[in-house]
């Protein structure tokens, strides 16, 4: 597939369409997101380890008033850009998504709740797939059990901000997260559970389910637990699935006609 | 930090529950309180001179009342500590009545809560800062909007004071629904002699600019600098040529072959036309969704009002045209609609002939009428007449709930004059509960029952017809049992609906309407002509069903508040409202979505938002959605609301 990418980029870099790719490149056995200009650096291209490219897209985008770039991506990347437009973070129009699928191996890692983009530019998307339901655990414990599994959890924080800083959702310049009036300073754990309860509230309609959080925490906290079960009210309470097309309202940011 | 709190007793609204000392020896012992007093009546002079005696001897830097609701007093105590030279900002209010003592029975727990509710408005006071209103230039004019009876007494009044105003009305004439009227209850004026020479005052006013045929576009602004657009639509008549002389309307192919609105269609006019006789301005309109001229581009070899006006003033070219206009005040006078009885299947409007409403016999009753003031309906004098009261109003199956107020009355005028009309028609009127509260109006529905016209409790469950003939079934559930009543004509009691014009309108200016869709007022009691949204008034039924003397009389209050406004060459803008920390915004645009009243507006080129201060009305709504904690509520800062609330968890 990587082959077969390379190829697809090289020609949509020599149709002038676009001022650069987005994708990562290889660098002494490890990768980073990289911008390509130039076709002959296209041979250091690689697709792993999965990394957030809608953040880099994000900041590069800023950068740059108006050029136009490609974008490589996964299904949680195309979803993280939906979501990220929605709420004026990136200009879709100044995007070219080139999608790529998931394996099934990635695809399971992640409990992908759709582990290919909606365009498939090269390589075949999972026929068959269905991803493991990460909440049934928790859904079959009794209400006391479930707060005791967050106690415990939480308490795991060393407040590393890990979680945030690797979300793709995350953008703002000032975070609630280090306000003292919420999350006080000097405090570890912080307290139950006011730091991942504000980070559930940002992220109700907003979570496209990449995983990224988790991958990150330091302590093993089963954070994609949690948002799955945000994802889920969101859909049960609204109809509303993170990541959908751009005519998908979010309806947390809907007002009624007043009364 | 030096906080002064007053406990008011309320007379023994509060203190019969609540134990004021026990509050204050807890008060007073915390460390920012400096004094903490009680008195039976704080909101009183005494009182609010204690306060005042306070501030200046012991240097307060806050101040606490614990009273009432602060919807209620807030504005007096803000007013009494600055004028004894505290920044009125820097007080807070505690709600130990409607809050407190009003719903708790148990005086110990009412007492805790009193003083856990005191101690919470401490800590929010000590984080208060010191706000300070802007000054905001006031235009000296107005808009109103709507033409009838409401718009041009509010209209009057205002030009009357001396200040120009925009009279808007989307009909070729104004007159509202009152023009369409013959007689007014209880009184029986005929309300063309009552109103046209109001209209004339209208057209002549050299402080009112008239424009009829005309709708507002879009409103931008605020109290004291709206800025409006108004579309004058094309009559295709010059109307500083035209003089009304109707040689046009004589003359053209379709006379007498279009429903004539303004005769709910029982009537008919031509292509160009004035909507009744004594329309103002007394100028021709041409209906281009009927003239051929204008549809086809054709009628015969030439247009015949063309030739048949002496002075040019057909153009068939006009176009519409957009006017602005700043004024400082807007009064909305959009009145209503008549209730649409075809939803109501079983009186069959629309199926049978003599099945009319309230609105089409006033126009059979009228001089000027499609019957010439005859009682005929549909070519004969009917003799036995039935009158449904209720139709589309009281009615919660249909969604109208309320009572339309007019509807009893405007039945037992019709009634009357029917009877005086038919002196031998036998008149029965099916009523739900008889409504004759306005002056004047039980003894009128007194009179009417001496006439002989018959009053059955019940109203009507079905019209059908057997034998060519109309029957009407009801219950009379004063007698407790069915019976039925053939008649020659039956009148629907129709109520009274928003006008259609008051959705763009208020989506325009922001207005929130109540359960009946209606406009809402500012407070059912205190502040009935005004709206949330300041220098936003409103007049007659726009606001609810009214009969003429109220409207009249709303529309002067609407009149006298404008008035007060435009009186004022600089306003003091509300200081709270939300700001927005620039360096922390990052251009996500949620908070934009969420103004109810278009308060944001994005800044393109820095990638941040802005909030217009003299638009904003302080809701908070921004501020909760701001995910990075970018907009601040200036006097509800998120430190002022947590320190509250952490003193009462």
């Amino acid at each position: 597939m990587e082959q077969e990418l390379k190829a697809h980029l090289k020609k949509l870099m020599a149709s002038g369409d676009v001022a650069g790719i987005i994708a990562l490149k290889s660098e002494r056995g490890m990768a980073k997101p990289y911008l390509f200009a130039d076709a002959s650096e296209l041979e250091c291209l690689c697709l792993t380890p999965k990394y957030p490219m809608a953040s880099v897209a994000r900041l590069l985008l800023d950068e740059d008033g108006a050029a136009r770039f490609a974008i490589v991506c996964r299904g949680c990347d195309e979803r993280a850009l939906r979501e990220l437009a929605k709420r004026h973070q990136v200009d879709l129009d100044r995007l070219v998504i080139v999608g790529i699928p998931c394996d099934e191996e990635m695809a399971r890692e992640c409990a992908c709740p759709e582990p290919f983009p909606s365009v498939v530019a090269v390589g075949t998307k999972l026929e068959q797939w269905e991803a493991e339901d990460i909440g049934a655990a928790y859904r079959a414990m009794e209400l006391d059990e479930k707060l005791a599994f967050w106690k415990h959890q939480l308490e795991k924080c060393n407040k590393c901000y890990g979680c945030r800083n690797a979300c793709p959702m995350c953008f703002c310049k000032d975070c609630e997260l280090e306000n003292a009036l919420w999350v006080k300073h000097g405090r570890l754990p912080p307290e139950f559970p006011i730091y991942h309860m504000i980070r559930a509230f940002h992220l109700a309609g907003k979570c496209i389910a990449c995983g990224e959080c988790q991958r990150a925490c330091p302590s093993d906290i089963p954070l994609m637990v949690l948002n799955t079960l945000l994802r889920e009210d969101m859909e049960e309470l609204f109809g509303y699935v993170s990541g959908t097309g751009a005519d998908a309202e979010n309806p947390l940011y809907t007002k009624e006609e007043m009364q | 930090m030096k906080i002064g709190v007053y406990v008011c007793h309320c007379g023994v609204n509060i203190s019969n529950t609540v134990d004021v000392q026990k509050v204050i020896s807890e008060v007073s012992a915390l460390p920012t309180v400096a004094v903490c007093r009680d008195y039976q009546y704080m909101c009183s002079d005494p009182g609010q001179e204690m306060i005042a005696k306070d501030i200046r001897e012991l240097g307060l830097d806050r101040v606490v009342v614990a009273a009432c609701s602060p919807r209620m007093h807030e504005p007096t105590f803000r007013g009494a500590v600055e004028a004894a030279g505290m920044n009125p900002y820097c007080f807070e209010m505690a709600n130990i009545r409607e809050q407190c003592s009003w719903v708790h029975e148990d005086k110990e727990q009412a007492t805790r809560k009193a003083a856990d509710l005191v101690k919470s408005s401490v800590a929010r006071a000590a984080l208060l800062e010191p706000l300070n209103s802007t000054e905001v230039p006031v235009t000296h004019a107005a808009l109103v909007i709507g033409g009838g009876i409401a718009g041009i007494q509010t209209a009057l009044d205002i030009a009357n004071s001396g200040y120009p105003v925009y009279l808007v009305e989307k009909d070729p004439s104004i007159g509202g629904h009152m023009a369409q009227f013959d007689k007014t209850f209880p009184t029986l004026d005929c309300a063309a002699c009552i109103l046209t020479p109001k209209m004339v005052d209208v057209a002549r006013h050299p402080n009112i600019e008239l424009l009829t045929y005309s709708e507002v576009e879009s409103i931008e602004g605020s109290v004291g600098n709206f800025h409006v657009r108004i579309r004058k639509k094309p009559r295709y008549v010059n109307v500083s040529l035209c003089t009304g002389c109707g040689s046009c309307a004589t003359a053209c192919r379709l006379v007498g072959r279009i429903p004539s609105e303004f005769d709910m269609g029982l009537g008919k006019r031509g292509a160009i036309y004035v909507p009744f006789p004594q329309a103002v301005p007394l100028r021709y309109t041409i209906d281009p969704e009927k003239c051929l001229m204008l549809k086809h581009g054709k009628c015969g070899t030439s247009p015949k009002c063309v030739d048949a006006c002496d002075r040019d003033a057909i153009d068939f070219s006009m176009t519409e045209e957009i006017l602005e206009v700043d004024v400082g005040a807007i009064v909305v006078a959009t009145g209503y609609k008549e209730f649409d009885p075809t939803i109501k299947r079983e009186y069959k409007y629309g199926t049978f002939k003599n099945v009319m409403t309230g609105l089409e016999l006033e126009r059979i009753f009228a001089p000027s009428g499609p019957t010439g003031g005859k009682a005929l309906i549909n070519g004969k004098v009917p003799k036995k007449i039935v009158f449904v009261s209720c139709v589309g109003s009281r009615d919660k199956r249909i969604g109208n709930p309320y009572c339309s107020r007019v509807c009893c009355m405007y039945i037992a005028k019709q009634a009357h004059l029917l009877k005086e009309k038919i002196p031998d028609a036998d008149i029965t009127v099916m009523y739900t509960d008889m409504r004759a509260f306005g002056k004047g109006y039980e003894e009128f529905y007194e009179r009417v029952q001496k006439e002989g016209i018959k009053y059955r409790r019940g109203n009507a469950a079905e019209v059908y017809e057997e034998d060519g003939v109309l029957h009407v079934r009801a219950e009379d559930t004063l007698m407790g049992e069915p019976y039925e009543l053939e008649a020659d004509l039956v009148v629907l009691g129709t109520g009274l609906e928003p006008s259609d014009a008051a959705d763009a309108i208020g989506h325009m200016l922001h207005l929130s309407r109540s359960a009946d869709k209606f406009f809402l007022e500012a407070h059912p009691k205190l502040r009935p002509v005004d709206t949330v949204i300041d220098g936003v008034f409103l007049a007659g039924a726009a606001q609810g069903p009214k009969d003429i003397p109220d409207t009249v009389a709303q529309a002067s209050g609407a009149a006298s508040h404008v008035v007060n406004l435009l009186s004022k060459d600089v306003i003091l803008a509300e200081p709270i409202v939300a700001e927005v920390n620039t360096d922390v915004c990052a251009g996500c645009r949620i908070c934009e979505i969420l103004c109810p009243y278009d308060a944001h507006a994005f800044d393109e080129e820095r990638n941040v938002m802005t909030i217009n201060k003299a638009i904003c009305k302080g809701c908070g709504s921004c501020a909760a959605a701001c995910p990075s904690g970018a907009i601040a509520m200036n006097h509800f800062r998120d430190s002022q609301i947590v320190a509250q609330i952490l003193e009462v968890i």
